[in-house]
């Protein structure tokens, strides 16, 4: 996966609805990235976390040790509006480059 | 969730607070942490089963220098205690060894009086051995060598001086 896209996507997620780890990566292999482990989604959580784009609170859990639900702060919502825009103007680079390449 | 899901979840957790403390990040960080891993290896062992919730962790080592949450500022205790033991272990050992090589000497030159003396690399240390009517005594001091070896080995380790980093300097980087 490209660099920032997984941090993109997690601000995305989040956005749309306060979850907490696991979760998360069962919605991301859902939407698709089958091949995406725990073992990124977690530290990339960790890493947006300590950048104070991501909050976090304590939920109990019946099921066992209380879940670390995240939200998206407001410098998340900016990183993750800036991240969006730089997506789609790669997204539109890469379009045009293969258009030129495949004119059909 | 039977017992053996439980070790493995303990087990994943463990080496993952293990890196965690490698990389210097705080106790309290890393409880936050540990907290929030066991509790996804819960859930994920409630879908998949224990065996592939922690198959899909990968590398816990990895996973700790992904999270990027050292602290700069925070000294290497556990890993100068590791380092420090072991090469205060080891120079136990050698001069062990040397003062076993000195005994065999002295027991093979048979002296009639006490002889004493000092192994070369190991100042401080101090070998006695002197025949009776019983066979010999022997008296062994070992000096202050290893212990110097151990702590020098913890303090490089640990790095110390870390803890004279100012967080707002460390934080530029």
């Amino acid at each position: 996966m490209l660099k920032g896209v997984l941090s993109l996507l997690l601000l995305r997620l989040v956005g749309d609805r306060d979850d907490y780890g696991y979760a998360l990566v069962v919605r991301l292999q859902g939407a698709g990235f089958t091949e995406l482990t725990e073992g990124s989604v977690y530290p990339a959580l960790t890493r947006l976390e300590s950048a104070g784009l991501l909050d976090s609170r304590l939920v109990r859990s019946t099921t066992g040790p209380a879940r670390k639900y995240y939200n998206v702060t407001t410098a998340g919502q900016s990183e993750a509006a800036r991240a969006l825009d730089a997506w789609v103007t790669l997204i539109a680079n890469v379009d045009r480059v293969l258009k030129v390449r495949n004119p059909s | 969730m039977n017992v053996l899901d439980r070790a493995r979840i303990a087990n994943a957790t463990f080496s993952y607070d293990m890196w965690l403390d490698l990389r210097g990040v705080p106790g309290r960080r890393r409880r936050d942490l540990r907290r929030e891993l066991r509790a996804n290896l819960g859930d994920a062992t409630s879908l998949v089963g224990s065996r592939n919730a922690v198959r899909g962790l990968g590398s816990t080592r990895e996973m700790a220098a992904a999270a990027d949450v050292a602290d700069p500022t925070r000294p290497h205790w556990a890993v100068g205690f590791g380092v420090g033991c072991s090469l205060l272990a080891i120079s136990l050992i050698a001069e062990l060894l040397a003062t076993l090589s000195w005994l065999d000497g002295a027991i093979a030159a048979a002296p009639e009086n006490r002889v004493s003396g000092a192994m070369t690399f190991f100042p401080g240390s101090n070998l006695a051995y002197s025949p009776s009517a019983s066979g010999f005594n022997v008296s062994i001091n070992l000096g202050w060598v290893c212990l110097l070896i151990g702590l020098i080995a913890f303090v490089l380790a640990a790095r110390p001086w870390r803890l004279l980093i100012h967080p707002a300097a460390s934080r530029s980087h």
